[in-house]
C-alpha cells in the first residue's frame, strides 16, 4: 500500500468517525431533550416590547 | 482541544429553559471571521481582473470594490449595533422591509456561504496535490477524501462552539496575513527596482491598461474577490459579549485589513508576474513565492494558502449555519432547524444540514469532471452575495426612516449619511453590469432561482411565519408597524 493510499483511507477514516459522531450526538439530543425546549422562538403570545413614551431604546 | 466554553453567568438561567447562543464573541473573533472568509481570494481569484483589465484595471478595480465594500461595512456596522441578531442582514431585513425580502436575504446568505464553502474544500483538495507533487509524490492524491475531510472535521469544531472555531479562524487568518506581509518583506518590496519590476511588467499603456476603460468596469467583477464575504461579521452579532463594541470594531478593522492586503497582492504580483500569466494563473500568490528563489517563502506561502482557505472554509460554515438556523427560528423553514444545541449552545441543527448540501457541490466538479462547474459554484455565491448588496443601501434608507438619529442609542453612527449608501448603490449597480458582461446567463438563471424560492415561499411557509412575533430587536417599534 502507497504512502498516497494510506494517507486517503486515513482521510476517509477520520471523515467516517466524525460523521458517526456528529449524527450520533444529534440523535441523543433529540431523544433526551423536549423539541420545545431546544428551539428558542420567540413568542407571539407575549406582549410586543412597547417603551414609555420619551424612553431612549438601544442595544448599547 | 476542549472546546467547551464557559457562559457568562447572566445566560445560566435562561440557558436552562431553553438554550440560547453563547455570547463569548470579541472583537478579535469578528476580525477573524471577516478576514478569515475573505482572504483567500488574496491568494487566489483577484487575478482573473487581470486578464479582463491588464495590470492597473485591477488595481482600479481593487480599490474601487473595496470603496463598495467599506460603505457596506460601515452601513453594516450601524444597523447590526442596533440589531445583533444571527442572521446578520437577515434580521435587518425582517426588521426593515418584510417577510419576502427577508426570506431571499437569508437564502441569499445560506447560498453565498456553503458554495463558497464547497469551492474552498475544492481548492484544498488541489493544494494538497500540489503539495503531494512538489513533496516528489508520483502517484497523484485523490480530491474526494481531503474535500469531503475538511467540511466534516470544519462543521464538527463548529458544532462544538463558536469560541474555538473563530479562535482557531484568528490564528491561521492571522498566519496567512504574515505569510503575505513576510513575503513583500522577502522580496525587498519597498524598493520596486530590486526583485521586483513594477515599471518593466506594469508601466505600458499595454500591460497596465490594455482594454481601456471598459476593460476596468469588467475586472470589477473579480475585484470583489480581495473583500467578497467581509459583510459576513453580521451573522456572529448575537454571539459577541458586547454587539454594539465587538461588531464595529471587527469589521472596520477587518476591511482595514484587507485593503491593505490587497494593495500588497497587487504590488507583489504585478512586480513579479506578466500579465498573461497573471490573468490565468491559479495560486499567484504562490507562484510569485516560487520566483523568488527562496524555498523558505515557497513553503510559507503554500502554508498561507492552506490556512486562507481552511479558515474561509470555517467563517463560511459559521456563518451559513446561522443564516439558515435564524429562518428556521422564526419559521420561514421548518422549526426543526431553530434548534440550540443544548450543551454547545450551537446551532447545530443547521450546520450538520448544510454539510452535505456543501460535500455535494465540492465534489460534483471532480466526480463529473467538469471542471467549469467550479466556477459556477463560485459565480452563484458571488451573485448571491450582489444581489444582498443590492438590498443593503436601500435598506439603509428604510433603517434611518423608520429609527432616525436621537430615535435610538446608537453605538456606531454611519457618517455623511446619505453619501456612503448612494455609493453603494451606484458601486453596486456598476458591479452588477460588470457581472452580466461576463456571467449574463448565469445571473438571468440565478434570479429565476430565487423568483421560484419566492413564490415557493408565498404558496408553502409563508402561513407558517408568526408574523407577530417578527419583531425581536431590542428597539421602539415604528408607527404602524
Amino acid at each position: 500500500m502507497s504512502a498516497v493510499a494510506i494517507v486517503e483511507t486515513l482521510a476517509w477514516l477520520i471523515s467516517a468517525a466524525i460523521a458517526i459522531w456528529i449524527v450520533q450526538d444529534m440523535i441523543r439530543v433529540g431523544r433526551r431533550h423536549d423539541e420545545a425546549s431546544l428551539v428558542n422562538a420567540p413568542d407571539p403570545l407575549e406582549e410586543p416590547f412597547d417603551p414609555p413614551a420619551g424612553t431612549e431604546r438601544g442595544s448599547a | 482541544m476542549s472546546v467547551e466554553e464557559t457562559a457568562p453567568s447572566g445566560q445560566a438561567a435562561g440557558a436552562a429553559e431553553h438554550p440560547t447562543l453563547r455570547r463569548v464573541l470579541s472583537p478579535l473573533h469578528i476580525w477573524a471571521l471577516g478576514v478569515g472568509i475573505v482572504l483567500v481570494g488574496e491568494f487566489m481569484g483577484w487575478n482573473f481582473a487581470v486578464e479582463k483589465g491588464g495590470m492597473y484595471g485591477a488595481l482600479v478595480a481593487g480599490w474601487v470594490v473595496g470603496l463598495l465594500y467599506t460603505c457596506i461595512v460601515m452601513i453594516n456596522s450601524e444597523i447590526t449595533s442596533a440589531i445583533p441578531a444571527a442572521g446578520g442582514q437577515y434580521a435587518q431585513a425582517k426588521h426593515t422591509v418584510g417577510p419576502l425580502m427577508a426570506f431571499n436575504v437569508g437564502l441569499y446568505l445560506t447560498l453565498a456561504y456553503t458554495m463558497l464553502e464547497a469551492a474552498n474544500a475544492n481548492v484544498l483538495s488541489y493544494l494538497l496535490s500540489t503539495l503531494s507533487g512538489l513533496m516528489g509524490s508520483s502517484v497523484t492524491l485523490s480530491p474526494y477524501p481531503f474535500a469531503v475531510l475538511a467540511i466534516l472535521a470544519l462543521a464538527f469544531l463548529n458544532y462544538r462552539g463558536v469560541f474555538a472555531t473563530l479562535t482557531l479562524n484568528f490564528v491561521i487568518t492571522g498566519f496567512a496575513f504574515i505569510t503575505l506581509l513576510l513575503l513583500f518583506i522577502g522580496l525587498r518590496g519597498w524598493n520596486p527596482t530590486a526583485q521586483l519590476d513594477l515599471a518593466g511588467l506594469a508601466g505600458s499603456p499595454s500591460n497596465g491598461l490594455p482594454y481601456g476603460w471598459i476593460g476596468v468596469i469588467a475586472a470589477f467583477q473579480f475585484g470583489m474577490w480581495f473583500y467578497l464575504g467581509i459583510e459576513g461579521t453580521a451573522q456572529a452579532a448575537e454571539e459577541c459579549r458586547s454587539a454594539p463594541r465587538s461588531v464595529p470594531l471587527g469589521s472596520m478593522a477587518g476591511i482595514m485589513t484587507l485593503i491593505i492586503a490587497a494593495s500588497l497582492t497587487w504590488f507583489i504580483c504585478a512586480g513579479l508576474l506578466p500579465w498573461h500569466y497573471l490573468g490565468s494563473a491559479i495560486t499567484p500568490l504562490f507562484d510569485a513565492a516560487r520566483l523568488s528563489g527562496s524555498d523558505t517563502l515557497v513553503v510559507l506561502l503554500l502554508l498561507g494558502t492552506l490556512c486562507a482557505t481552511l479558515a474561509s472554509a470555517n467563517g463560511c460554515i459559521n456563518d451559513a449555519s446561522r443564516a439558515w438556523f435564524s429562518m428556521g427560528r422564526d419559521r420561514y423553514l421548518p422549526e426543526w432547524f431553530g434548534a440550540v444545541h443544548p450543551r454547545y449552545h450551537t446551532p447545530f441543527r443547521a450546520i450538520v444540514f448544510l454539510v452535505p448540501v456543501a460535500i455535494s457541490f465540492a465534489i460534483l466538479p471532480v466526480l463529473l469532471d467538469q471542471p467549469t462547474l467550479l466556477s459556477t459554484v463560485i459565480t452563484f455565491s458571488i451573485l448571491s452575495g450582489l444581489l444582498m448588496y443590492s438590498f443593503m443601501g436601500p435598506n439603509f434608507f428604510r433603517f434611518r426612516k423608520l429609527w432616525p438619529i436621537g430615535s435610538i442609542k446608537r453605538a456606531y453612527t454611519l457618517p455623511l449619511h446619505p453619501a456612503p449608501a448612494i455609493a453603494l448603490l451606484i458601486l453596486a449597480a456598476l458591479v452588477f453590469f460588470a457581472t452580466f458582461l461576463g456571467y449574463g446567463a448565469a445571473l438571468l438563471s440565478m434570479l429565476l432561482f430565487y423568483l421560484l424560492a419566492s413564490i415557493w415561499f408565498v404558496v408553502r411557509r409563508y402561513k407558517f411565519v408568526r408574523r407577530g412575533a417578527q419583531f425581536t430587536a431590542d428597539l421602539p417599534r415604528p408607527r404602524g408597524y
